[in-house]
């Protein structure tokens, strides 16, 4: 539940990938132009999506849509953390 | 702030004896003390804090802590506290910076935040600063200032941030620097091997199968292992025969239902005593035994306090003598839903008691919070009438503004000086929209209630209000009425409330300069500037100086200016305080060094003013502050620098602002487009001013000669310059004519009401309009005049402003009446220093303006109509449409709609 995903946070108008990484708490790993919209690609856990969205949010950006690539694969091996 | 700092905010927590340790967290944290920042973001009940406090409990380093919460989102308390911790590791830490604070207002986060690095750089040893629940920070003041400190991190510091969430500061420039090291809730839950310690050190032993499903259910989130054993112990203990591997099966479901699963668990295990002190108690953020002994009406709230303790149910200690303590958050918040479910009408009764309690501790901030928690608004109006107004003064705006928020309409009316002090705060910046609602409550209160007014405090109130009228009645332009009001709460102002008396001088000091009457303005400011430092009253003091200064300014005196502006920037030097109120002061101190042609000094003035006004609040220094960046730039000839300054202050303007400033935004756009070669903007900017220049030069009416304002002098100046630009294309030099007309006028105006910056620059334009009309003499004339009017007081950038004509002008004669040779150098050699403009992009000029009709035709193209709707909307044909749309295509060098409409609005045409 606390592992870390690949999500796409979709959000309205273009976004400056270097420009927006300067400032934003969670590197994006790649935007993706969809039309006049963009999709922000990040690996985050819970608490690094939470504080993506309330930088997108404080930053004035229009939220669309938010979800994890469907195959649920974290970032490593999430059982190597483990002792 | 009343009462003092909560020592138990600044309390490192220690461990339970009990604790599982962590020893590849600790490694890991170790490992990243070289780096700037630690990061611990993780959702709650992941043992954040227990790990961090674990970490310092290794460390050879010395290590203070801050524990925030909701309340600590307003800047200066958040400061206050940060400072405090600092002085946990040396007691000289932040004391430069305690007089930035009580100056009243805050000092811009970059100043309070380098000079707290520059304290910091001055230790010899390392030492760790740990704040805790950081999501509760959001506010953009604090957040800039720990973005500076992160950025300059002094080597003596490493900062450790907890948290919930990621915080929006730029850390992901420091991850790919190395620069942070990062734990994560991935990196905090317990595996199978924590699991199994954990649950010996509560008693439990369970079998590896037991321990593993465990595991497994709760995903190593630790609070939910931690319930699970405590209602596993209790299980157990009462009911021998109980099988653990039942109790672990039937566990499923999100953290949340994990958690209010067995907490209800954990509850119905507790005696009714207990169940009921916990639920009574879960309304308090901290808990005391002689408070709980206040909520609960009971005596033993400190033996009960060390049960739960000792139970280890989910209480967390704030001090070492065991006085303090507070829930577990995820814990509390449980507590607080069943408490609303099982007894909601009591809660308020629990808060009313919990706020008295606090009175008597003369622990406001808390009392007020619970007042409000228990809707009891008779007492959160009383807690802030007695101490808004000098909570506001120190800074704390957002704190108190979060109260009065919280309180229903009809209730604030009743307030009369926390809305006082409200509105005077948002008069003081300028922000009269913002101020009006406090106006509005004030005006119920004071204008319609007989009872007020009988005692001393209530007349002093009462004049403190008719000062404040007469302010708004003076921004609103009614000066007569302004005077009234202010004479008359002279009038009945108590003789010691030298604050308001101040207030009220400085009040009839701004109608006479209005006015135009400045022998008593600058009588009534020297009154203002007495009663004000009788009174410390630092705000009708640098108010008055600030006017005199500028008045100063605009009658060309520009040594007296500097005479009175210069002490103020002196005496915030010394105090290393810069309140955000002086921000005019280092306008007129910008606009000085402009004239003497330092260029440097004037940017360096400008920028610290726009700095202040910006964190002040004050929209009208804001706007003049790019006003002069945009000039500056255009004297140094980076002609794209000037037009992105100028921008800014032209998206400024849709906020409330008195005309003056859109007049000298005009003013500035007309002198800008023109030097860019954009005669259609130019235009176009004046004509929204109500100029003309179709068939004849039309300007806005001439006010009577006495009262013709620095700012409406300026706008009728850029008019000419405009005028003056038509003529050397070749065009319509019959409108010199009218111009060179309303120049006399001016001349005359500005010279009988002394504002001599105006006069002039119209001589110099009109010396240019004699020029381009063939009468040198004339010409020649107005030289000297500009000369000899500027040289005493040593004025270069007006000159250079006019840019190169006027150079060449002053090379072309020897003689220029009595003006000393030296001066006319000076002034040259300043044109010699100048840059070429920067080339401007081919699209951000017209060659030839658009016409009225093809910029209204434009207007409806991009309103999205077609030629036909355009056609009967303008009365014309349809032929006579696309011979414009045509026409306007090929003046803006584009070939469709769209491209037309994108040009339009570069050009801001539209």
């Amino acid at each position: 539940m606390q592992g870390i995903y690949t999500y796409h946070v979709e959000v309205q108008d273009e976004v400056d990938e270097a420009v927006f990484n300067a400032a934003s708490p969670i590197q994006v790993q790649g935007v993706r132009l969809n039309g006049a919209n963009s999709r922000l690609i990040i690996y985050a856990d819970q608490s690094g999506l939470i504080g993506l969205i309330r930088h997108l949010h404080q930053q004035g950006f229009v939220l669309l849509s938010v979800f994890r690539e469907p195959f649920f694969q974290e970032k490593g091996n999430e059982n190597s953390n483990r002792r | 702030m009343p009462g003092d700092l909560l020592q138990t905010k600044l309390y490192t927590p220690r461990l339970r004896p009990s604790f599982v340790p962590r020893p590849h967290l600790i490694q890991k944290l170790n490992q990243g003390l070289h780096r700037k920042l630690t990061l611990i973001s993780a959702p709650a009940g992941f043992g954040k804090t227990t790990c961090i406090s674990e970490w310092i409990h290794t460390l050879d380093y010395p290590a203070t802590w801050l524990s925030l919460d909701n309340g600590d989102d307003d800047p200066r308390r958040f400061v206050t506290y940060f400072i405090a911790a600092l002085q946990k590791v040396d007691m000289t830490l932040g004391q430069d910076s305690e007089d930035l604070l009580s100056a009243g207002q805050l000092s811009p986060a970059e100043i309070i935040s380098t000079t707290l690095i520059n304290n910091m750089l001055a230790l010899a040893d390392h030492f760790l600063l740990v704040l805790d629940d950081f999501h509760v920070i959001q506010d953009r003041f604090i957040l800039q200032f720990l973005e500076n400190l992160i950025a300059n991190i002094p080597p003596p510091l490493h900062l450790v941030l907890i948290t919930r969430e990621d915080p929006p500061l730029p850390l992901a420039r420091l991850r790919a620097n190395n620069l942070l090291t990062e734990i994560r809730a991935r990196d905090l839950r317990f595996n199978t091997h924590d699991t199994a310690i954990f649950l010996e050190t509560l008693g439990l032993s369970l079998s590896p199968k037991d321990i593993a499903a465990l595991e497994k259910k709760s995903e190593g989130w630790i609070v939910g292992l931690q319930l699970a054993g405590i209602a596993l112990q209790s299980s157990l203990s009462v009911q021998n025969e109980s099988d653990p591997s039942a109790f672990i099966a039937q566990l499923s479901g999100s953290h949340r239902f994990f958690l209010s699963y067995l907490t209800e668990q954990v509850l119905d295990q507790q005696s009714e005593e207990m169940r009921q002190f916990l639920l009574q108690t879960a309304i308090l953020d901290k808990l005391h035994g002689d408070l709980c002994n206040a909520v609960t009406e009971r005596t033993d709230g400190r033996f009960l306090l060390e049960r739960l303790f000792n139970a280890n149910l989910f209480l967390i200690p704030l001090d070492d003598e065991g006085e303090w303590y507070r829930y577990h958050h995820l814990f509390r918040d449980l507590l607080r839903d069943r408490q609303h479910v099982l007894r909601g009408e009591e809660t308020a009764v629990l808060h009313q008691r919990a706020s008295q309690w606090y009175v008597q501790a003369n622990m406001i901030n808390m009392a007020i919070h619970h007042a409000l928690a228990a809707q009891d608004y008779e007492m959160a109006v009383d807690l802030l009438e007695s101490y808004a107004m000098q909570m506001i003064m120190q800074g704390f705006v957002k704190t108190v503004n979060g109260w009065v928020e919280a309180i229903p309409e009809r209730w604030r009316s009743q307030s009369p000086r926390t809305n006082l002090a409200f509105a005077w705060m948002h008069l003081l910046r300028g922000a009269y929209p913002q101020a009006s609602p406090y106006l509005e409550q004030l005006h119920a209160t004071l204008d319609n209630d007989p009872i007020l007014q009988q005692t001393e405090a209530e007349t002093s109130l009462k004049a403190d209000w008719l000062v404040m009228q007469s302010l708004v009645l003076y921004m609103e332009g009614k000066l007569a009425e302004s005077k009234s009001k202010a004479e008359h709460a002279l009038a009945i102002v108590p003789e010691q409330d030298d604050r308001v008396r101040s207030l009220a001088y400085y009040a009839l000091g701004s109608v006479c300069q209005a006015s135009l009457e400045f022998d008593r303005a600058v009588h009534f400011y020297q009154l203002a500037i007495q009663y004000g430092r009788a009174a410390e009253n630092l705000v009708a003091e640098m108010m008055s100086m600030t006017n005199l200064a500028m008045i100063a300014l605009e009658h060309g005196k520009l040594h007296l200016a500097y005479e009175i502006a210069a002490p103020i920037d002196e005496r915030n030097e010394q105090s290393g305080s810069l309140p955000p109120m002086s921000a005019v002061v280092y306008g007129v101190l910008g606009e000085l060094f402009i004239q003497w042609y330092q260029l440097d000094r004037a940017r360096q003035y400008t920028q610290r003013s726009l700095q202040l006004s910006r964190f002040g609040g004050y929209n009208t220094a804001v706007v003049l502050g790019h006003v002069t960046l945009s000039r500056l730039a255009q004297i140094e000839g980076d002609l794209e620098a000037a037009l992105e300054e100028i921008q800014t202050a032209v998206n400024l303007l849709p906020v409330e602002l008195p005309e003056y400033i859109r007049q000298e935004v005009t003013a500035q756009q007309v002198n800008l487009y023109l030097a860019c070669n954009r005669p259609a903007a130019a235009e176009l900017a004046l004509r929204r001013q109500g100029f003309s220049f179709q068939d004849q030069f039309i300007f806005p009416d001439f006010p009577s000669e006495q009262a013709i304002s620095h700012s409406l002098g300026l706008l009728y100046n850029s008019s000419l310059r405009y005028l003056l630009n038509l003529a050397k294309n070749g065009r319509t030099p019959d409108k010199l004519k009218a111009g060179i007309d309303l120049a006399n006028r001016l001349i005359t105006a500005t010279l009988q009401s002394q504002k001599t910056l105006v006069a002039l620059t119209t001589y110099l334009l009109r010396a240019q309009m004699y020029a381009a009309c063939g009468e040198i003499q004339a010409s020649h004339s107005d030289y000297v005049n500009a000369l000899e009017l500027a040289e005493t007081e040593g004025f270069i950038g007006v000159f250079v402003e006019q840019g190169q004509p006027v150079a060449h002008a002053l090379t072309q004669s020897r003689q220029f009446g009595r003006v000393s040779k030296g001066y006319i150098n000076n002034i040259l050699a300043a044109f010699t220093h100048l840059q070429s403009p920067s080339t401007i992009d081919q699209v951000s000029f017209l060659v030839e303006p658009l016409s009225e009709r093809e910029l209204e035709v434009l207007r409806l193209m991009a309103d999205g109509l077609k030629y036909k709707e355009i056609a009967t909307q303008l009365f014309i044909s349809l032929n006579t449409v696309r011979y414009h749309v045509k026409a306007l295509y090929g003046k803006l060098n584009v070939n469709n709609r769209t491209q037309a409409i994108s040009a339009a609005r570069q050009l801001e045409l539209l």
